[in-house]
């Protein structure tokens, strides 16, 4: 065996280390994501619409602890983030409607909006600090969108597009802040 | 003598750290440079540990697939270096043991069998069985594969020890895992009721 081959044979063995490596890693996360987003999904009003969604988020968090860099890093700590809108679009399945002498409202789609804006303000502190922040924001709000929604989506496109709308106006808000702050490079 | 020490590692330490933390975050192009960085130091430590470069190089690359396999749990506040070498030490001491009961069984070969026939005479008979069948598969190989596998010092005639002296280790250690491999197939195709002994003296 030539030096070059030796060279390529322990190269090769070393690639698929560092892949064993990073799927361990990504496999532990999934599973961890799995657990979390599977409480939720024995709470959800529709089992049909969460359980797809929850398998997407579980492999969002999977490719991106794969991937690694800011956006793997964290791949949970952005779910757990999903989960404020989550909730929120539990509670107030449980809390029921709103009735005024007009008529009856859901709350699902303000409370998503809430958790939203929440996770947003959260995510912005979490990403803002970052290495490449745009990578990560979009890799966290991409993560919280997913989770958020596998509740949010109680009443339809709506609650999910209120959750949408209450991450990207916090984020807005808190980018606009940190530039007039100086706190954002 | 500080030229020297500073001589011992390719790169600084702290330059091996930042390769090190990148190929934990996830940096694929980081594996090359980072092996590279380390490879000196830690087949120079497994040559101190076990004094036989073969036995060195295994060492050093087993520990360092070990370490690129554990790279996420990498702490980026401690030194890599001394990380690469906590897996060689380990793996050096893995391989020392290895040889010793390499060595042990080689000097004794007896031994085990013998401890069990005294145990279950039922169980020393079938062993005396397959003792014999992996005799005859063994006096049926060519010499230059029984002086490899180094079970017959009379097959070792003067031409068969050049050839063999003429092939690198590498090339060596492959065809003994050929010839092991062929053992082991035409052994289980005797051993199982299914097949014939004729197919598997075939396959030698």
């Amino acid at each position: 065996m030539t030096s070059s081959s030796a060279a390529l044979t322990k190269s090769a063995l070393l690639q698929a280390a560092f892949v064993r490596g990073r799927l361990r890693l990504a496999t532990t996360s999934a599973l961890g994501a799995l657990l979390v987003v599977g409480v939720f999904v024995t709470f959800a009003e529709s089992f049909r619409i969460a359980a797809p969604l929850s398998v997407v988020a579980v492999v969002e968090v999977f490719a991106l602890t794969y991937l690694g860099g800011v956006s793997g890093r964290q791949a949970l700590p952005a779910l757990l983030l999903g989960v404020l809108p989550l909730s929120a679009a539990l509670l107030a399945g449980v809390m029921g409607h709103a009735c005024t002498p007009s008529g009856c409202v859901s709350l699902c789609a303000p409370f998503c909006a809430v958790g939203g804006t929440l996770a947003g303000l959260l995510l912005c502190r979490m990403t803002l600090a970052s290495s490449r922040p745009r990578t990560a924001w979009l890799s966290g709000a991409l993560l919280i969108v997913t989770t958020g929604s596998i509740g949010c989506a109680c009443v339809g496109t709506a609650g999910v597009m209120g959750m949408s709308a209450g991450l990207l106006m916090s984020s807005a808000l808190w980018l606009v802040q940190s530039r007039i702050l100086g706190g954002f490079r | 003598m500080l030229e020297e020490r500073t001589t011992l590692f390719p790169l600084p330490q702290d330059d091996i750290d930042t390769l090190f933390t990148r190929v934990k975050e996830g940096d694929r192009a980081a594996v090359g440079p980072a092996f590279e960085a380390l490879w000196p130091v830690v087949r120079r430590y497994c040559l101190k540990l076990l004094g036989d470069e073969s036995d060195s190089d295994d060492a050093a690359q087993a520990s360092l697939i070990k370490m690129f396999e554990q790279a996420p749990d990498y702490d980026p506040r401690r030194s890599a270096v001394a990380w690469a070498l906590t897996f060689s030490y380990f793996e050096c001491l893995t391989l020392r043991k290895t040889r010793k009961r390499q060595a042990a069984r080689e000097a004794d070969p007896d031994a085990l069998s013998r401890q069990a026939s005294f145990a279950d005479p039922e169980r020393a008979l079938s062993e005396a069985e397959v003792r014999r069948i992996a005799s005859d598969l063994l006096a049926e190989l060519p010499p230059g594969d029984r002086a490899l596998l180094g079970v017959d010092e009379t097959s070792r005639c003067a031409n068969v020890e050049r050839a063999l002296e003429s092939l690198a280790p590498s090339l060596k250690r492959k065809r003994k895992q050929r010839v092991l491999d062929r053992l082991r197939r035409a052994f289980r195709e005797i051993i199982s009721p299914a097949t014939t002994p004729s197919r598997a003296e075939g396959e030698l």
